[in-house]
């Protein structure tokens, strides 16, 4: 009887682990409204600029023993949380309103140098290209893990030639990584709206041209999480967002 | 006494098959040093190495894991046709030979599902059935090196009939049964399949049936050699594989969380924790088959009750 018992109790937990979905960073979902918005002229639209801060003490840069390759030259240091000054660079910001649009058909370039990803963060438009570059004399291999597109694992030799990615759906902070060299992240974010922007350095964003009207700007970071706040802008209104992430 | 049926004890086979063993465990600590690494895709094609089928890669960064633990399959998948072929040929058991067959079929499903892992960007389920049938694998050989041994062969095995209920034999399938539910709670959780709990929870379900299965083998078949020796070095891994667990869950969830990158004692942690569990595994499952053999089920249990009663002739 007991043997049965804890034969049934272990299948119970098995069972019910399997239930369990790993916790998942969500892809991002534009809500759409009733009628598609069509960007508006950049002369006649509105232009929403903005700083992100950090709150708090920010972690210090992790080093990076990058010795497990002789390739791998120059120093390195962790970037999931990057801050300058107080002010936090690599957030994805986008304007979710439901846009209809043509993506620009010039790629955003990844660069992989010094056995590092850079930069760190990109934005494309939905079907806009992604371009990897390898200017390292070592191998790299680009593994995407996306959930709402494609995955993909492709090797590239050093000086090789670019390769190209599109992504059909719309899906922020979509992890690419290195297995040959596991330190090496880096994170897409596909728009479907064509205001979108990653903070520099100094924490700072713009987008212009914006039609006039109510909408929510959504800023997403690799590790914080991610904001909404509602922005009214009017034709040719200048707007000022800060927000202000911590941990 | 009567004597058994004579079978001759083959040095040869025995000591290869120990070997072959010997080499899947280290085929086993390289997989898992695969997945500690993180570098089970910085070789992105198969059954092809970047294109190529004998070219060795140049083994640095996570290649060097995984082109390694592949050359090592290699070497195994080799070592097995060998024991295949030889136990085949030189066995006078028949179901031995089978056994060798297995082993081999095994072998071939676990290469398929490598390779499957590669190609579908490790899906969870499909790696952990990797890490299952690696572990299966492991237990073959180890029990073909059990009946090859001259123990097994020559000696007359002393037995012990169990009145008990649950029965010894009983208790040892239930070990192994809790152990690759363990095994595959902890490979879903490597392979981000699952979360954490599910694995450590268990870890205490696991303690208890191995703990009952090793005291009533120690405590009351303390005689019987065969049985005492497998169930002391059961009892032995289960209580160093929980503290290895405890180590890999500090290095791995709690200080390793947000690494920037698979740092040294995680690795070493987690990989030891991967090896030892495997030994457990094939102790247990060895423990079994001296059960089957030494401790049978008494006689009067195995009559049904309506038969019991003489009949004057």
């Amino acid at each position: 009887m007991k043997t049965w018992a804890l034969l049934l109790f272990s299948l119970l937990a098995a069972f019910v682990a399997c239930q369990q979905s790993p916790s998942n960073s969500a892809a991002e979902k534009s809500a759409s409204p009733a009628a598609a918005v069509q960007p508006a002229d950049p002369a006649a639209g509105a232009t929403i600029r903005g700083t992100v801060s950090f709150a708090g003490v920010p972690p210090r840069p992790v080093p990076i023993d990058m010795s497990a390759d002789s390739g791998c030259q120059g120093a390195n240091s962790s970037e999931s949380i990057v801050v300058n000054d107080g002010r936090l660079q690599n957030v994805f910001i986008y304007l979710d309103g439901g846009f209809t649009f043509s993506p620009s058909p010039e790629p955003v370039v990844v660069e992989q140098r010094g056995c590092r990803y850079v930069p760190h963060v990109v934005a494309v438009a939905v079907t806009q290209p992604v371009e990897f570059r390898n200017t390292d004399s070592t191998n790299h291999n680009i593994h995407g893990m996306p959930q709402a597109n494609d995955a993909w694992n492709t090797s590239q030799p050093g000086q090789a030639p670019p390769t190209t990615r599109r992504f059909r759906h719309a899906e922020a902070m979509i992890p690419v990584k290195c297995n040959q060299h596991p330190w090496m992240k880096m994170y897409i974010n596909v728009s479907d709206s064509p205001f979108f922007a990653v903070t520099d350095a100094q924490g700072h964003f713009e987008m212009r041209g914006i039609p006039p009207g109510t909408y929510d700007l959504v800023f997403v970071h690799e590790t914080m999480g991610n904001q909404r706040h509602k922005v009214t802008v009017q034709t040719k209104e200048s707007k000022s967002i800060d927000v202000s992430f911590g941990q | 006494m009567l004597k058994g049926i004579e079978r001759p004890y083959n040095q040869g086979l025995h000591r290869f098959a120990i070997f072959t063993a010997s080499v899947t465990l280290l085929l086993i600590v390289a997989g898992a040093l695969v997945t500690s690494n993180d570098a089970g895709l910085s070789v992105p094609d198969w059954p092809t190495t970047f294109g190529s089928f004998y070219k060795i890669p140049r083994m640095v960064g996570g290649v060097k894991y995984e082109h390694g633990h592949r050359m090592v399959a290699e070497f195994v998948g080799l070592l097995t046709i060998i024991l295949a072929v030889w136990t085949w040929r030189a066995e006078k058991r028949r179901w031995l030979r089978f056994l060798g067959v297995a082993a081999l079929g095994t072998v071939i499903l676990q290469g398929i599902l490598g390779g499957l892992t590669v190609l579908f960007f490790l899906p969870a389920p499909i790696s952990s059935a990797h890490a299952a049938v690696a572990q299966t694998f492991f237990c073959i050989a180890v029990s073909i090196a059990v009946f090859t041994g001259r123990r097994w062969v020559e000696e007359q095995p002393r037995t012990e009939f169990d009145s008990r209920r649950p029965s010894l034999f009983t208790l040892t399938l239930l070990s192994i049964f809790v152990l690759y539910v363990q095994l595959l709670l902890g490979a879903m959780f490597r392979h981000h399949g699952l979360s954490w709990w599910p694995h450590v929870v268990h870890a205490g379900v696991v303690a208890i049936v191995l703990s009952w299965t090793a005291i009533r083998a120690i405590s009351v078949y303390s005689e019987v050699d065969a049985v005492k020796r497998p169930a002391v070095m059961m009892l032995g891994l289960m209580v160093a594989q929980l503290c290895l667990g405890f180590l890999a869950f500090i290095t791995r969830v709690m200080w390793g969380k947000d690494a920037a990158q698979p740092e040294l004692p995680m690795v070493v942690a987690t990989v030891i924790h991967v090896a030892v569990g495997a030994l457990l595994l094939a102790t247990t499952v060895v423990l079994a088959i001296q059960v089957w053999r030494h401790v049978p089920v008494s006689f009067a249990e195995r009559v049904p009750g309506g038969e019991q009663k003489p009949v004057a002739a």
